[in-house]
């Protein structure tokens, strides 16, 4: 198994994390994950001539989780919407040196944070209705954010997924691990976590394939 | 200041042990089952680590095998005891044990399903304790062993071992108990507890890692499972670890001299640190209040990461688990098997950390603990509320 091993910055984020709090009426507010599985985060920001004008976050997780969190603030203050939009989880990797693969997931959900709020903000101030069309490549795209602890890849770059088929709110997939893959039953309970969040999913029959 | 309060995940061996250990390395370099001098000096050694750590447990010589530590002892415990029944009884096919156990235990349990065992897991309640009237209601002509251990290793409760024990013989089911946790905690006399087979691993105990112990009743029927040159009666070959052999019993007659004493300072710290629990609020202490090794403490803060608690503290040098060093590494998810089986409430579940105290701590180390806790609880939960 993983060594869990900090970078300087890691440490120093989750020792001192800048940010920490939450806005009042805040502009956009989003909260992503769910204490029950071990992480939460919630963003909430304040939006001045299209730039990130103050943000704020909170924790509930490990220190990747909260380090991740703070680097993610201090990344978006200040940037325009449409910056903050591009932001990927590896640009807030990449800031604080780097991440151990098993943590990787932390800056996933910092980002899918700061997106929601941002989308928050976009429907709550623009009036802007963010259209959600819901088919295999949009349930793919989602998917992306399944992280395979191992090697710190999402799932669908790694490949694991063989078989994803959707139809009448059904989604069927197949997945491959090897037998003894520790990660597995992980794997599967955060790919359930992400599909039956989607509204339009009643169904979800996940195969695994091992070989 | 470096404050090592994770003595369930491995111990520091004792000065003592440690010169004794290095004078042995190198006085003593014969192959034990050699037949000239140099062989005999090393045998002679080793059969006296033997007979003392015999001597420590209440046990006589020959009922002692040494072994590479527990988790080998408690496979030969299992599979072993379960080979020699399967000749003498095939249809005795029903084992037992807790869904607590160390994972030597439960991995095995897991491979004896895989074997067409049918395997039971006998409840416990939210200390942690197990249900001793599940045990009768289940146990039948067609079980062949039960294994329940003497002291869990993450929240530290002691179990009612003796009476599973007395229960289990005079029901001729072979009863195996995982002392690993409890040697050197508490008394451990294999005939007060009346158990058939007993494993325990010297690096608990502050002896060095790699050497443990199988305590094996005489006239129990047990197959090897490792085969080879017929060393230790033939039930565990592979040349003789003598040096392993004489720290082990070093370090376990020198602990088990101070068992009264430390538990006694134990139990002032573990005042300290639960007083301090109350000050910061919202915590729970997981496991029976009495029913526990001294020293060990399993406390969950309400709304706390612990894992986080644990990174936190290890920057502030004080070292602490989340649950147990094998599921440290594991992903966010591998929240305690232990806990869920004592039904730890979810919103506790991940705020869990394990302190379990040792020989070299200080009182001046658990007063920074206590301050470093609340400052660090406290600093958490503002992250989380704002």
């Amino acid at each position: 198994m993983a060594v869990i091993k900090y970078t300087k910055a890691v440490i120093d984020h989750f020792k001192n994390p800048r940010n920490v709090g939450e806005i009042e009426n805040a502009d956009g507010e989003a909260t992503v994950g769910s204490p029950a599985c071990g992480d939460q985060v919630s963003v909430s920001l304040n939006v001045k001539d299209n730039k990130i004008d103050d943000i704020k976050f909170l924790s509930y997780g490990c220190a990747s989780n909260i380090a991740t969190g703070s680097i993610v603030t201090e990344i978006a203050k200040g940037k325009s919407i449409e910056d903050v939009k591009n932001l990927t989880w590896k640009d807030a990797v990449d800031e604080l040196g780097g991440l151990p693969p098993v943590k990787v997931h932390c800056s996933v959900l910092a980002v899918d944070g700061l997106k929601a709020a941002v989308r928050d903000y976009e429907e709550k101030v623009l009036g802007i209705k963010h259209e959600k069309t819901l088919d295999e490549s949009s349930i793919i795209e989602e998917l992306k954010s399944v992280i395979y602890p191992k090697t710190g890849n999402n799932i669908i770059d790694e490949q694991l997924i063989k078989y994803l088929k959707f139809e009448d709110g059904k989604v069927e997939i197949e997945i491959s691990f090897d037998e003894t893959d520790v990660y597995k039953q992980n794997v599967l309970e955060e790919i359930n976590e992400h599909l039956e969040a989607i509204d339009g999913i009643d169904d979800i029959d996940i195969k695994v394939v091992e070989y | 200041m470096n404050v090592y309060l994770d003595h369930a995940a491995t111990t520091p061996l004792l000065e003592e042990v440690i010169d004794y250990f290095s004078v042995v390395l190198r006085d003593y370099p014969g192959n034990a089952s050699s037949l000239h001098y140099e062989g005999l000096r090393a045998r002679e050694l080793y059969e006296e680590s033997k007979e003392k750590i015999a001597s420590l447990i209440g046990a006589k010589y020959d009922e002692i095998v040494f072994t590479s530590g527990g988790t080998e002892s408690d496979n030969i415990a299992i599979f072993g005891s379960l080979k020699a029944i399967e000749k003498t009884n095939p249809d005795k096919r029903h084992v037992m044990t807790t869904p607590i156990e160390h994972e030597a235990v439960l991995e095995s349990f897991k491979e004896l399903e895989k074997r067409g065992y049918t395997v039971d897991y006998i409840p416990v309640d939210e200390n942690g304790i197990v249900d001793l009237n599940w045990i009768e209601d289940h146990i039948s002509n067609k079980t062949a062993l039960c294994s329940v251990m003497l002291a869990n290793n993450e929240v530290g409760v002691v179990e009612p071992v003796e009476e599973i024990a007395w229960f289990c013989r005079h029901n001729g089911v072979v009863f195996h108990t995982d002392a690993v946790q409890a040697m050197g905690k508490i008394e451990v006399d294999v005939q007060k507890l009346g158990v058939d087979l007993l494993a325990g691993s010297a690096h608990k105990f502050y002896g060095p890692k790699g050497v443990g112990f199988l305590y094996v009743r005489e006239g129990l029927p047990i197959d090897p499972i490792v085969y080879g040159g017929g060393h230790e009666g033939g039930l565990r070959s592979g040349t003789e670890n003598v040096t392993g052999a004489a720290a082990m019993a070093k370090a376990l007659e020198m602990v088990v001299s101070t068992i009264e004493e430390r538990s006694a300072q134990y139990q002032e710290w573990q005042k300290k640190i639960l007083d301090i629990c109350e000050e910061i609020g919202d915590y729970k202490l997981n496991g029976h209040r009495e029913k526990r090794a001294p020293g060990s403490l399993s406390l969950s803060f309400k709304g706390v990461n612990g894992e986080a608690l644990m990174a936190m503290l290890s920057q502030d040098g004080i070292a602490v688990s989340t649950a147990s060093a094998c599921q440290s590494h594991a992903h966010k998810k591998g929240a305690s098997h232990v806990l869920k089986a004592m039904n730890c409430g979810k919103a506790y579940i991940n705020g869990t950390i394990r302190v379990v105290m040792g020989h070299e701590n200080t009182e001046e180390e658990i007063d920074y603990f206590c301050s470093k806790l609340k400052e660090r609880v406290d600093f958490l939960r503002r992250i989380q509320n704002g």
